[in-house]
């Protein structure tokens, strides 16, 4: 016991002193200092002069380094120290965070849905507080995505920083070639080519609705291509928005038509009843086999981030595949994708300074490319195989370094300029439909339950 | 600071053996022990604090902080209790005596009721409000979710999980634990820490694992790289989605659950049984009885209160898990299960009142396995 | 290494019980069971050597087929995995787990002795409400919990970590050495008594040696929680990278999706290291026992 005590009282004093060393040491504020005429002098790049804040958003592996490339470009451009933090479980864990009364100076989240819910706990900064030109931001980033950070109480809470686009398909070019298939115009087309494909005794489509507990989400996507094409921009909104029914027959009649492909006879590899079971980032896989397993794939453009990991791919092999848009229905064409919106939970470090910066076109070019192109001031972020759309509609096509992003950022920044790009809706419903029912509706569908019944059940699950 | 002199004059006091010091000296020199004793607890607090502020500091060397982290964190709370009882020593008898229960059991008292005790009650005030925590509701949250189908099957699923889970990891445990108490030493403890291996395992690392046993590919999709579709399709099944296969789906989760709980009961049982002594075993054996009646008659009695501690550990975790699905199926496919499903309320939908009505749920299912250990409690005191 | 060597009296194997018929069906039972917990394990270490596209390619059985084709080994996982920082997320998880495990560990020791041998008004129903702690799921307690941490500006730093572990692992704590320290006979604790002890010295020198096989059991099933622990790290170390630990770099690679499927396995065995260098260490403490009985005799 005695030997303790003087343990004890060895390393109490020992701590002490430690403790008094530490205390003696640097002062707070360190890097802190702001540049005084700073606005310009730095770089020409940076306009904003040096700041220092947390940024935190989802992505994390190689596309989280891609943020880190971006942030390590922009600081080094303008002496900021702004540091990036990616967790696959962004959202519940930013909930928490602002919850708990410690949130990140800056987030960006793919969930428009959440923007407001933040804003009406007082937890955001407003675009209008921190000086931001809002008619030139609904000109550069269309007014539809401003308006989806438009707030209850008249302000806007929501940066359009980069989107993803949705709206095409890829198709194996090879045996598009070999067989003489035409890249279809309308849906029509679409559903007689996948016949066709059959009757050659080719097996046209490839799903995969697997995604652990985001399970059906890859299916929603076609009910929104459909849905915004069949019946329009603004039906579409009075959907997500719960002004028309989810059970209202212009979304039954969307099933239905996504049903003519899904459900058609051979139509689906591995059987639609299995597309539930198969993980979306395996989908692709069957493009890279010999010859191919199928030949057509609807999914976001990022998917070309997972190419590389399918068993059959050899380098380079992704050349053989193409992209076309999603047909028309009626003559009406769509643009709908996904998007991170920033937002400001604290700018007492000035961090819109930087944010409008990000948003400029020259600073989306560095965040676009891997290489910068040959043509961005600031470089690119350099992460190989991650490209990033433009969320400006002035974006150089030039910072693109495939052909392949090169089609998709011309169709954004075309329908950020017209204002026609629209959100994935399943983003923009309340949580209980958007990332529940919605998703498991979409199971059930794939599985045979009735188009009606399905939408009739999402509906109840709507949140009053 | 005046802490020094007095953390090196107290220990004279502990130094006799086995003996209550302090009682017998002259008033002067008590007097001066009890101003002393007084000063301990806040410098021990101060101490604390000193070391608060300074793991605070971002710019400290890591290692450093580290090494003060440690020193801290684990002298610190013996240093603490150690105060208190001199601080307790230092009083006139009869307080002492009413108090120094409370110096034993406050400190976990205190955590308790901080970190758990407080939630618990802000929780139960929750299940009664919206799903913002603006207004109060009445019952209608529980009327929910002992209404709404989608709480009825996670209730259902949570039941089957109960009752399958700690059946199958405590008989398989007891099972095991038995057996290898026959094997020679050296293989015992290997087979041992083979079952043991998955409790190294975090969640995170347990889905990988088990990812490589369900996955399934149907035709056209390359072969199969989950162990389960191999053996199923080399014996002429077609690929089977075995997370999706209703009912099936959770026997197949809890399984997991299964693997990483076996090896808890088993290291618990197995010391609990290697104590049974063994004049008794050797008696009954003289007496006729086969190894089975041994089991049943001698071990299984005399290991009773350590199963209903194994039992009662892993039905709780049972109860609570939500990792497992979570990841899995997300509670897809009906395999919800209750403390998934309130994370989901809470955390992805926001909908504090049916998450916290499942919280209160959750927590009075509990009860009746309370009270049976509240009885054998009771037992115990009465006997030793 | 086992029971012979620190307690003569019980029993250990089966020389001693005689009856050798017995034993063939026992190995074999043991061997399969071992085998079929061992196999999904196994798996994951063999798919944490193979090549990116062969884990995703092929079943990790097929590898027997071909067993010493050095082809398809290869290390490239591991050595990614350990570029990923994970040095430094082994400190702090380190410097976490240590204080969380030892304070739980100390404080429930001595709540559990004034729960089993001290007299106090109210002593069943606060032990009683302690066991029912354990079912209060902790994902409810955290914004409560950070709120109060974010006024104390502890948020991010070890003390809040250690003490929330602290928290969440006492009632089970209190429970398993409530229920040892209660079984010991009460006579010893007299005889202490009336040599003059106090509870202090009673509880450091007698109750303590005779319950160091239940504590040390217990510490490292507090360390493997903690060691595991991925949430309570999250919320309370915060976002700051270099406060990451092992649990949230893997995370961080698991979030990656099917893309870091070749990552994961090594990843998830470089985690598993020190838990299982702890587990060989102290197992034989688990020989004399968790629970009642050894003592009692």
């Amino acid at each position: 016991m005695d030997r303790f005590s003087k343990w004890l009282v060895l390393l109490a004093v020992l701590a002490l002193a430690i403790a008094a060393c530490g205390g003696g040491g640097a002062s707070d504020g360190t890097g802190t200092t702001a540049d005084p005429g700073g606005t310009g002098t730095t770089t020409d790049g940076g306009t904003g002069g040096s700041v220092e804040f947390d940024l935190f958003g989802g992505p994390t592996g190689a596309e989280g380094d891609a943020i880190d490339g971006f942030l390590a470009a922009y600081n080094g451009a303008t002496g900021s120290n702004i540091t990036y933090t990616g967790v696959s479980e962004f959202e519940q864990q930013l909930r928490i965070q602002v919850d708990g009364g410690d949130p990140p100076a800056v987030a960006f989240t793919p969930q428009p849905a959440s923007i407001c819910s933040f804003a009406d706990e007082g937890a955001l900064v407003s675009l209008e507080e921190m000086g931001f030109d809002i008619a030139a931001m609904e000109e550069n980033h269309s007014a539809y995505w401003m308006n989806l950070g438009l707030c209850d109480d008249g302000n806007h809470y929501g940066i359009p920083w980069f989107p993803n686009y949705k709206s095409i398909v890829f198709y194996h070019m090879p045996t598009f070639e070999a067989n003489g298939y035409e890249i279809p115009e309308t849906y029509e087309d679409l559903v007689a080519l996948s016949s066709q494909m059959v009757a050659d005794g080719q097996t046209p489509w490839c799903f995969g609705f697997e995604s652990g507990d985001a399970t059906g989400w890859p299916g929603t996507d076609w009910i929104e291509d459909i849905l915004l094409r069949q019946q329009g921009a603004d039906v579409y909104a009075q959907w997500y928005n719960h002004e028309i029914p989810f059970d209202d027959p212009a979304v039954t009649q969307a099933f239905d038509t996504f049903g003519e492909i899904f459900f058609g006879e051979g139509f689906v590899l591995g059987g639609a009843e299995n597309v539930a079971g198969i993980n979306f980032e395996d989908s692709p896989g069957p493009l890279f086999e010999d010859p191919a397993g199928c030949a057509m794939l609807k999914q976001g453009s990022f998917i070309s981030n997972f190419f590389e990991q399918s068993p059959g791919y050899e380098a380079g092999e992704e050349s053989e595949l193409g992209v076309f848009n999603f047909p028309t229905i009626d003559g009406n064409p769509g643009a709908m994708g996904g998007g991170d919106t920033l937002i400001v939970f604290d700018n007492s470090t000035g961090a819109a300074q930087a944010i409008m910066d990000w948003i400029t076109p020259e600073w989306q070019c560095t965040l676009a490319s891997a290489t910068g192109g040959g043509i961005a001031p600031n470089g690119g972020h350099g992460v190989e195989g991650v490209e990033r759309l433009p969320g400006h509609k002035d974006v150089d096509l030039g910072c693109y370094d495939t052909e392949t992003s090169r089609t998709f950022a011309e169709a954004v920044t075309q329908a950020l300029a017209a204002n026609t790009f629209a959100f994935d809706g399943s983003d923009l419903m309340p949580p209980e439909v958007g990332q529940e029912t919605f998703w498991t509706g979409m199971i059930d569908w794939s599985q045979g339950t009735p188009s009606a019944d399905v939408a009739s059940a999402i509906e109840a699950s709507w949140p009053s | 600071m005046t802490t020094p002199p007095v953390l090196v004059e107290t220990p004279s006091e502990i130094r006799r053996p086995l003996s209550e010091p302090g009682a017998q000296s002259n008033s002067l020199q008590v007097w001066l022990l009890r101003l002393a004793s007084a000063l301990i607890i806040p410098a021990v607090l101060a101490v604390f604090f000193v070391t608060f502020e300074f793991l605070q500091r971002e710019d400290t060397n890591k290692i450093l902080q580290v090494i003060v982290a440690l020193i801290v964190g684990v002298g610190g709370v013996w240093a603490l209790f150690w105060a208190m009882d001199r601080a307790i020593t230092a009083m006139p008898d009869r307080l002492g005596t009413a108090v120094r229960p409370f110096a034993f059991a406050g400190p976990a008292m205190v955590l308790l009721g901080f970190y758990l005790v407080y939630p618990a009650v802000r929780t139960f005030i929750l299940s009664f409000q919206n799903a913002s925590g603006t207004e109060f509701v009445g019952l209608s949250n529980f009327v929910t979710i002992f209404t709404d189908s989608v709480y009825l099957i996670s209730m259902r699923n949570s039941v089957i999980w109960v009752l399958v889970v700690p059946l199958l990891a405590v008989g398989i445990g007891l099972g095991f634990a038995t057996l290898a108490d026959k094997l020679g030493s050296k293989s015992e403890s290997a087979a041992k820490s083979l079952i043991f291996l998955p409790m190294a395992i975090s969640f995170v690392g347990a889905s990988v694992v088990w990812r490589f046993i369900y996955n399934f590919r149907p035709e056209g999709f390359g072969e199969q790289i989950g162990l389960l579709n191999a053996v199923w399709t080399a014996f002429g099944g077609s690929p089977v989605n075995w997370l999706q296969v209703p009912l099936w789906n959770n026997l197949f989760l809890m399984v997991i659950l299964v693997w990483l709980q076996t090896g808890f009961a088993m290291v618990i049982l197995s010391s609990a049984i290697k104590a049974v002594p063994d004049d008794m075993l050797e008696a009954a054996r003289l007496d006729g009885a086969n190894e089975w009646e041994v089991f049943r008659r001698i071990v299984i009695p005399t290991i009773a209160s350590t199963l209903v501690v194994v039992w009662t550990t892993v039905i709780i975790t049972t109860w609570k898990v939500f990792d497992i699905v979570f990841v899995m199926t997300g509670g897809g496919f009906d395999t919800s299960v209750v403390a998934e499903r309130m994370v989901t309320e809470f955390f992805t939908f926001g909908n504090d009142g049916i998450g916290a009505a499942l919280a209160v749920v959750l927590f009075l299912a509990v009860i009746p396995i309370l009270v049976i250990n509240i009885k054998r409690f009771k037992e115990q005191e009465a006997t030793r | 290494m086992t029971a012979t060597a620190t307690k003569p009296a019980v029993h250990t194997s089966s020389q001693e019980s005689g009856n050798r018929g017995s034993r063939v069906p026992a190995v074999l039972v043991v061997a399969f069971i071992a085998a079929l917990w061992t196999v999904p394990s196994l798996g994951l270490l063999i798919n944490s050597f193979r090549a990116p596209t062969d884990i995703r390619g092929s079943g990790w059985w097929t590898v027997f087929g071909d067993l010493f084709n050095s082809a398809a080994w290869t290390l490239e996982n591991y050595t990614t995995v350990l570029e990923e920082g994970f040095a430094n997320a082994f400190a702090n998880t380190v410097a976490v787990t240590i204080p969380a495990v030892a304070i739980p560990v100390t404080v429930a020791a001595f709540a559990a002795y004034a729960f089993a041998w001290m007299e106090f008004p109210g002593r069943n129903l606060i032990f009683v409400s302690i066991v029912g702690l354990m079912v209060v799921p902790l994902q409810m307690a955290l914004i409560p919990i950070l709120r109060v941490y974010t006024g104390l500006d502890l948020n991010g730093t070890y003390p809040a970590v250690w003490l929330a572990h602290a928290g969440f692992g006492l009632p089970l704590a209190v429970y398993l050495l409530r229920n040892y320290m209660g079984s010991l006979p009460s006579s010893l604790i007299e005889s202490a008594r009336i040599d003059g002890a106090s509870h202090f010295t009673t509880f450091t020198r007698l109750i303590i040696p005779l319950s160091t096989p239940v504590i040390a059991s217990l510490a490292i099933f507090q360390f493997l929680w903690v060691w595991n622990d991925f949430l309570v790290a999250l919320v309370f170390l915060g976002f700051d990278p270099t406060n990451r630990v092992l649990t949230v770099e893997l995370s961080d690679l698991a979030g990656r999706g099917e893309g870091a499927l070749n990552l994961l396995p090594a990843a998830a065995f470089v985690t598993m290291i020190l838990p299982l260098v702890v587990f060989f260490a102290l197992q034989r403490f688990f020989v004399r026992g968790l629970t009642a009985g050894g003592v009692k005799g």
